[in-house]
């Protein structure tokens, strides 16, 4: 039976990692197009992806995007989990499906809604646009971990703070935070990969001039079939790899903490 | 000086009253315990007294000045919580100088002050190490260190010693009692093990469904309980509905005279303390009260053993508990005469 459950297991992680592992390989090819494997091995194709001016500007409006939407969202999860885990008020469990719901509707329909809200509010700078989208986007994700570590939180901590003369604001900063910090580390990491790796939303609103990186590769393979977008792939996948491994390890450090 | 006191105090969940009307006069530097069962109101006047709950009606004060809408960070209380509420990311000398810092001392002195008062504690040699490298009982004396370096007002103290084994609660209890009495604190203590209560306190205050039902010495709740529940928490064992007429109390077939006798005539209730009653194989000349019976029930429990022993004139049960010496004296079904001197009896006025 245990025999039959790894054999399982190694099928479905082959099943998802053999496409990643193509696109991996296939980054390394000398040829004009990419090969598996490839009949010459070289890192041109990582060179000119890294030259070409479309996908670099691209990749800065990502990484602005992804940290400054992480950083507006996390007080504003903080502020929502807070409220979700100790307020005391009706339609408490309403609220939270209702901050979550972006994490179950179809990301096609958030992208339609978030593009005729923002017509309707007149919003036509597409940084504000994006920026405002990405926080929506990355949002549940921030409440969902910061919720699990709040609930987790011993509330007598935050009382023997209150008792020892910190005033509540104060005991939360020095008491509540530090040690709700792992959630908190956690759920920024996953809002960057999220908001570094949007297609759907940034599609409905980016402009010809600014483009995130994900769009740029949908508009560079529409036209090329070069090994360049195999290769920027290849570094996304390292960048997305080392953010979940420090998730890891934040979480590991939850359980050392908790311990 | 009356240090904390409280007036009327009164505290609602949903419909459930469960402090009620509570008035409470402590004097400075007096050790006072609320004892009861949980449920009774004891730890939410507690946390009503730290500002940590809100009373629905009512006053508190501490050191003369009214408290009642002062929130906990600022009334200067020190509290024990029974899960010791350790800053688990924070050294224990760092624990011990929170309320320090948070009364803006400067770092040095607040260091000082922090080891002085872990001294105090004996844990001197432990200010580096975090809280879950300690023992329970270890964590308990931080938390004391805790609450008591700023020099508090009153310290709080919620069954602190609940979650400690026997031997260590015991041991804990008398470096309590030491020190409190030391440096002269005035002390709130939570707890429902009424020997605790005993050993701890200069005053008692047993508590039952929102209300005290007795305030006194922890000698006069013992002896003389005023009321059937306190008389039932205190473990008399024997509490029966009885009558007295010319000054002698019957209840089901005993005869029971009471020191001091109560009231001549009418129903009273009594209580019979069950390790007063003496139990011997034969008649026992010369006693007060006395019944002969038969055992219908013994238990060995290492220090004592109780005997249960059904009267022969159809009188109420009794329960006899006595030192144990050498094992179990009666088997069920031993005859015996159970006598009791007239001060273990007590005639309850509520």
């Amino acid at each position: 039976m245990r025999r039959l459950l790894q054999v399982v297991a190694a099928l479905v992680a082959a099943f998802v990692l053999a496409p990643i592992v193509v696109v991996v390989v296939a980054s390394f090819s000398d040829g004009a197009v990419p090969q598996f494997p490839p009949r010459t091995w070289s890192l041109r194709w990582y060179a000119h992806a890294i030259g070409e001016a479309a996908f670099t500007d691209a990749a800065w409006n990502s990484a602005w995007l992804a940290v400054i939407a992480t950083l507006l969202a996390t007080p504003l999860a903080l502020a929502a989990a807070f409220a979700i885990v100790r307020g005391r008020f009706p339609g408490r469990q309403a609220l939270q499906a209702f901050l979550l719901a972006p994490l179950f509707v179809p990301a096609i329909v958030i992208s339609l809604a978030i593009l005729v809200a923002m017509a309707r509010l007149g919003v036509r700078d597409v940084g504000l646009r994006l920026v405002g989208a990405h926080v929506l986007v990355t949002f549940p994700y921030l409440v969902r971990t910061i919720i699990a570590s709040l609930t987790r939180f011993d509330l007598g901590l935050e009382e023997a703070a209150r008792t020892l003369g910190a005033h509540p604001l104060r005991g939360f900063l020095l008491v509540t935070l530090p040690l709700i910090r792992p959630g908190v580390i956690a759920g920024m990491l996953f809002a960057l990969i999220v908001s570094f790796d949007n297609v759907s939303v940034s599609l409905f609103l980016t402009s010809a001039r600014t483009n995130t990186l994900p769009l740029a590769i949908l508009n560079y393979v529409e036209y090329n079939f070069d090994p360049s977008v195999a290769a920027i792939s290849t570094m996304l996948v390292a960048v997305s790899l080392a953010a979940a491994l420090l998730i890891e390890r934040a979480v590991g450090l939850r359980r050392v903490v908790g311990g | 000086m009356a240090e904390v006191t409280l007036t009327g105090l009164t505290k609602h969940y949903g419909a459930a009253r469960v402090v009620d009307a509570v008035s409470l006069s402590i004097a400075s530097g007096e050790f006072i315990t609320l004892l009861g069962p949980s449920g009774c109101g004891k730890t939410t006047t507690l946390r009503m007294i730290a500002g940590l709950a809100a009373p629905d009606a009512g006053r508190i004060s501490l050191a003369g000045a009214d408290v009642t809408g002062l929130p906990a960070h600022r009334r200067n209380i020190g509290m024990v919580f029974q899960s010791h509420a350790l800053f688990p990311h924070m050294s224990v000398a760092e624990n011990v100088a929170f309320g320090l810092r948070m009364r803006g001392l400067a770092r040095g002195p607040r260091a000082e002050r922090a080891q002085a008062a872990l001294e105090r504690v004996h844990l001197g040699a432990f200010g580096a190490r975090l809280p879950a490298q300690l023992s329970g009982g270890q964590q308990q004396r931080v938390a004391l260190a805790r609450a008591l370096v700023f020099d508090p007002h009153v310290l709080l103290l919620d069954e602190p010693f609940g979650a400690l084994d026997r031997k260590l609660r015991e041991l804990m209890q008398d470096e309590l009692r030491d020190l409190t009495r030391r440096i002269g604190i005035t002390a709130v203590f939570v707890t429902h093990d009424q020997e605790e209560a005993m050993i701890l306190s200069d005053r008692v205050a047993v508590m039952n469904a929102g209300r005290i039902e007795q305030i006194d010495t922890p000698e006069a709740i013992f002896e003389r309980p005023a009321t059937r529940f306190v008389a039932d928490f205190m473990g008399f064992g024997n509490i029966f509905d009885g009558h007295a007429a010319n000054g002698t109390i019957t209840a089901g077939g005993l005869c029971l005279r009471a020191a001091p006798p109560g009231p001549a005539d009418g129903a009273v209730q009594v209580a019979l303390r069950a390790e007063r009653i003496a139990l011997a194989a034969a008649d026992t000349a010369g006693a007060e009260n006395a019944a002969p019976g038969r055992i219908t029930a013994a238990t060995y429990h290492g220090t004592l053993t109780t005997y249960r022993m059904a009267p022969d004139n159809g009188g109420p049960e009794l329960l006899v508990r006595e030192a144990s010496a050498g094992g179990t004296r009666f088997a069920p079904g031993a005859r015996v005469v159970a006598s009791w001197p007239a001060q273990a009896v007590r005639v309850l006025t509520g």
